[in-house]
């Protein structure tokens, strides 16, 4: 129990974790919102270099501009700054402890004033907004022990048209590839222009409901061209994607070659008896920002 | 084609499905909660805000600040209009709207309206705020702030806004359910690997 108690702290000599974790969310939301990961950014030039229709160039050329004004001038890259989602995978070895969601929405809420951000959060009834983006349950916040001593927060502003069109499917374990491919095909038309493609797609498969659309959330983590390391995962990936960007519906729904810039599965083993799919959409403006706490307070941003 | 619009402006019918705008005059923003109110206005004969005849309506909620010397738009983008497509009839009817830009479109059933009402639907790229910020030359004026800042209208002197594709026009023709047919017809084909 003594043992226990050294372990773990709160502030180690001068080092006052709070601080670092709370100058670490900030600079997380700040990145993120003002540019896409390097990976993203690469798949978007690719595609405006390869789309065949002309509308579709069109909006992928304002879209790679968009994203060089953001970086030059230190704009949004979308005016829908989403709702902030952290996303915490803590080193069992870790000297450090923390209250995570105090100190995010402490956080969120500085963000909000200083960058600026658009007030998003509202209570769910009377849609009161409560102007600096936090509120009961948000931040939304998960956490997650694993193995060694450091601590990955990683921030997902996620803006309402992609999450929007994000769904859950039980199906019944007789159902084949082919139905999930159907499903998800179907889902992607549907959503057409709404979750602004091209767009990323992460997908849950297995576990149990809530698993699953945990595991679509956190597959929109992974970079683009990242493969599943399970190798049959990352065939049915590649199978995906190449079948989402024939149906045609292109950049922003209005027709054309790329729908989708990837595609990215989590699975769960699951009950004999079920098969859930969770789909969890991303937009191209796939924002996204992870830092890496080590036991000495250092930290590194990506 | 390229064309660039200057508003007010009154008759669309020129624009065609694929034609690229920019638009230099005022456009006004508006989404849920404001469609919402404008509508019930009309609905019990109250006079709304301000006259919206030949300004476009933009489907946007934006990122605004309060400086010394008024308000300035820091961010802005299209927001999904197919939330506001029920109140997307009454709307046009009643406030002699001509241009709606948004993005995500309307469903098949709206062409007809369009048509009817010789009203245009124009998608600007989503999400590509930083780009179309840059052409919001001034607000002009702001109405119902008690909806919060993204829901209030904001009126706004833009110059050059744009690139965006006419999707629906006045003629007929919708892009979206264009594009979501041919593609519903190829999912099982997909599936099946027969393309
Ligand atoms: S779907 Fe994404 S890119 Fe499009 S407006 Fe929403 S947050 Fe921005």
């Amino acid at each position: 129990m003594k043992d226990f108690k050294l372990k773990f702290q709160y502030s180690i000599g001068k080092l006052d974790f709070k601080e670092i974790l709370l100058e670490v969310a900030v600079k997380l939301i700040d990145k993120a919102v003002k540019t896409i990961p390097e990976d993203v950014e690469k798949a978007i030039v690719e595609a405006y270099e390869t789309e065949t229709s002309e509308i579709g160039v069109k909006m992928l050329e304002a879209i790679v501009e968009n994203i060089r004004i953001a970086k030059e001038e230190g704009r949004l890259i979308c005016q829908d700054t989403g709702i902030p989602v952290f996303i915490v995978e803590e080193g069992l070895e870790t000297p450090w402890r923390a209250d995570y969601h105090r100190i995010f929405t402490e956080a969120v809420s500085k963000a909000t004033e200083a960058i600026p951000l658009r007030p998003n959060v509202v209570h769910p009834l009377t849609r009161m907004n409560t102007r600096d983006n936090t509120g009961f349950r948000i931040p939304v916040l998960h956490v997650a022990k694993t193995k060694g001593s450091d601590i990955k927060v990683s921030f997902m502003p996620k803006g309402a048209g992609s999450e929007n069109v994000s769904s859950f499917h039980m199906l019944t374990p007789v159902k084949t590839v082919e139905t999930i491919k159907n499903i998800i095909l179907t889902r992607v038309v549907e959503a057409g222009g709404m979750p602004c493609p091209p767009t990323i797609l992460g997908v849950g498969l297995g576990g149990t409901s809530e698993e699953a659309m945990l595991m679509a959330k956190k597959a929109l983590l992974r970079p683009i061209g990242d493969e599943n390391k399970d190798s049959e995962i990352a065939r049915f990936e590649s199978e995906l994607l190449e079948a989402v960007n024939k149906t045609g519906i292109g950049p922003m729904g209005l027709g054309g070659r790329w729908t989708c810039l990837d595609v990215k599965i989590e699975y769960a083993y699951c009950h004999t008896a079920s098969l859930p799919l969770a789909i969890n959409f991303q937009c191209w403006a796939a924002r996204r920002a992870s830092a890496v706490i080590k036991p000495n307070g250092s930290y590194e941003i990506s | 084609m390229n064309l660039d619009i200057t508003v007010p402006v009154e008759d669309v019918s020129n624009l065609k499905v694929g034609d690229v705008v920019y638009i230099t005059g005022l456009v006004i923003t508006m989404r849920d909660q404001a469609t919402k109110r404008l509508v019930t206005y009309f609905q019990s004969k109250i006079k709304p805000p301000l006259d919206f005849q030949g300004i476009p309506v933009f489907h946007c909620g934006p990122v605004v600040k309060r400086t010394d010397k008024g308000w300035t738009v820091e961010s802005l983008g299209p927001t999904t209009s197919a939330r506001m497509e029920d109140l997307l009839e009454p709307f046009l009817k009643a406030s002699g709207v001509r241009i709606i830009i948004g993005k995500g479109g309307f469903s098949e059933k709206s062409t007809e309206i369009f048509k009817r009402f010789k009203a245009v639907y124009c998608n600007p790229p989503g999400g590509a705020s930083a780009l179309l910020s840059k052409s919001v030359r001034r607000v002009s004026a702001v109405y119902w702030l008690d909806l919060g800042p993204p829901e209030a209208l904001w009126l706004l002197e833009v110059y050059k806004f744009g690139p965006m594709v006419v999707a629906i026009d006045s003629h007929g023709v919708n892009i979206y359910s264009r594009v979501r047919e041919s593609a519903l017809k190829r999912i099982s084909k997909i599936v099946e690997g027969r393309i």
